[in-house]
């Protein structure tokens, strides 16, 4: 069965997954959830494969009416979360009903906060993602009076909140924060960058996009000058324009490009990258290949640590079991909720 | 023998660079190897992208074998390049100069030449394209005829019309989608070179060659916008 969604506020607000990856050599951006911990986090709470569609909001508050039940989790950059005005837990699943409105609030800090839904969140399919390309303008963005169809809704309890205690770890957003970098191809052309690091703090610029984010207060001089001819660059990777600042790439970021690239934002650090606002404070911390590896490894077994309490609960009550009995509403349950 | 290198491109990343003493032999070290790459993907591979003379792979460093992929690329760039035979050619109409390019005139101006001048050279030389690129699948050519390096707008533009034609530096591009951009516009072509709605995406493709027919005003108004794929 489906369920259906009703959008009651959305300024800056899309359905997007984890990107639209394998259309690069295309000149196709990747795009998809600029916090992927907490878009992963999200779909985990709910029972979701981790790349499942979301609702993403950013900056701004997100109105939704559940039309049916539905399972449901938040994360990711949330001042506070309310279903008809009452306070929700954070990062933890939750049932709703029929006719109940679900409000997220941003936080003080950080960008995008996640709405995961239990079953499969329409959006606009293009190649293999639902992910927003605004150049190509594909993706849906939503607004007020939009209606979000979500398949395989099907959860087999009567609505309640919350419903189970996960622990999902909550993100640490503030106004100062601490990447971690490796050198890039041309480090070595920035006499001095490396060993400024320990001290530098950089301000968020405020012409900041989806495309990347710029780095300011303290800039740097190439000692090459030979011309970089344009190639593939990761996201992360920090440009050095000559101007001298810096630019960490985002997800939206042209996928070739011929700057040199002096260090690159280790994938440990993205989801943090992502939430950083214009204005916040960055300090870039050089790590090695192992050290970033390892701190890697860390994000994907908290992960996979939630992913295993949560699908022990679900099998346990049977929540997705559609042979179960308990399974839907009676018409009196639905005529109460 | 042409030697490839495999440096760390952060830690889910990967730069390869030819050392092929010609640049057609880079560019094809690198596109053979990013076709082969594409035909049998490794696990946790994000991106796979050949440009001039690098290829740049992008992966999941949890899922990926690193040092296999690493063997796996210094093995096969090991392998003699023979310069492939051209690909396509193609020939796409311009409506050089004025509002659909610009730039053309000053850019004409930089070289020392009138633009009746640059028309003539531009479109007498045969391109060959090196990558589709940012943004839209863009076919980056290169073969300029033109001696000197040709300068970027100082300041980027906020948005290019989908069509139209660019150059900067010794290559040439067009936008294929409306996008902000710092190349100098010369012209624009009244066909779609991309199309979205199919799995190829692009028919214009590394390899093939680019010729370009100077049209009139008249001409460019009566041209269908069709996808050049179907032509």
């Amino acid at each position: 069965m489906s369920a259906s969604l009703t959008v009651l506020e959305a300024t800056r607000a899309a359905v997007t997954d984890l990107g639209r990856f394998g259309s690069a050599h295309l000149g196709i951006q990747v795009n998809g959830a600029a916090d992927q911990v907490s878009a992963r986090t999200a779909n985990i709470l709910v029972g979701n494969p981790d790349g499942a569609p979301v609702l993403e909001t950013s900056l701004t508050p997100l109105g939704i009416r559940t039309q049916t039940t539905a399972l449901v989790a938040v994360t990711g950059a949330v001042g506070a979360a309310t279903i008809d005005g009452v306070e929700l837990p954070l990062r933890t699943p939750v049932l709703t009903w029929p006719g109940a409105e679900l409000r997220i609030e941003p936080a003080r800090a950080g960008v995008h906060s996640y709405l995961a839904v239990h079953g499969t969140v329409r959006g606009d399919l293009f190649r293999g993602s639902v992910a927003v390309d605004p150049l190509l303008g594909r993706g849906r963005r939503l607004g007020p009076g939009d209606s979000v169809e979500v398949h395989d809704a099907d959860v087999n309890l009567p609505p309640f909140l919350p419903l189970f205690r996960l622990s999902a770890p909550a993100p640490e957003h503030t106004h100062a924060w601490t990447l971690d970098v490796l050198a890039g191809p041309e480090a070595d052309q920035f006499p001095g960058l490396i060993d400024a690091l320990p001290h530098t703090v950089f301000t968020v610029g405020t012409d900041s996009d989806q495309a990347g984010t710029r780095l300011e207060g303290q800039t740097f001089r190439r000692v090459a000058s030979h011309e970089i001819l344009s190639r593939g660059v990761p996201l992360g990777a920090v440009e050095v324009p000559p101007a001298g600042g810096l630019i960490a790439l985002q997800r939206g970021r042209p996928m070739t490009a011929g700057y040199p690239v002096a260090v690159v934002v280790a994938r440990a650090s993205h989801h943090l990258l992502a939430q950083v606002r214009p204005g916040d404070d960055v300090r870039l911390r050089l790590v090695d290949r192992a050290d970033a590896l390892r701190r890697l490894a860390d994000i994907d077994t908290s992960l996979s640590d939630l992913r295993r309490r949560a699908t022990a609960m679900y099998d346990a009550c049977g929540l997705f079991d559609r042979s179960r009995a308990c399974s839907t509403l009676s018409p009196a349950q639905k005529a109460s909720a | 023998m042409s030697s490839t290198r495999v440096t760390p491109y952060g830690d889910s990343a990967l730069l390869v660079e030819s050392d092929a003493p010609h640049v057609t032999q880079r560019w094809e070290a690198v596109h053979r190897l990013g076709a082969s790459l594409r035909a049998s993907t490794p696990r946790g591979a994000e991106g796979i992208i050949a440009t001039f003379d690098t290829l740049v792979v992008e992966f999941d460093p949890l899922r990926t074998d690193v040092a296999e992929l690493t063997s796996r690329l210094l093995a096969e760039g090991a392998i003699p390049t023979r310069v492939a035979a051209p690909g396509r050619e193609w020939t796409i109409p311009i409506l050089y100069g004025g509002d659909a390019g610009p730039d053309m005139t000053a850019v004409a101006d930089e070289l020392g030449i009138t633009p009746d001048d640059f028309v003539d050279q531009h479109s007498s030389a045969s391109w060959r394209v090196a990558f589709n690129g940012a943004p839209g699948g863009a076919p980056l050519h290169e073969g300029s005829p033109f001696a000197s390096s040709i300068r970027r707008r100082p300041e980027p533009r906020i948005r290019i019309p989908a069509g139209s034609l660019a150059v900067a530096g010794h290559q040439g591009t067009f936008y294929t989608i409306p996008a902000p951009g710092g190349w100098r516009l010369i012209g624009s072509t009244p066909l779609r070179l991309i199309a979205p709605e199919r799995a190829e995406f692009v028919a214009i493709q590394p390899g093939d060659v680019l010729r370009f027919r100077p049209i009139s005003a008249a001409e460019f108004a009566a041209t269908e916008p069709e996808f050049v794929g179907s032509r």
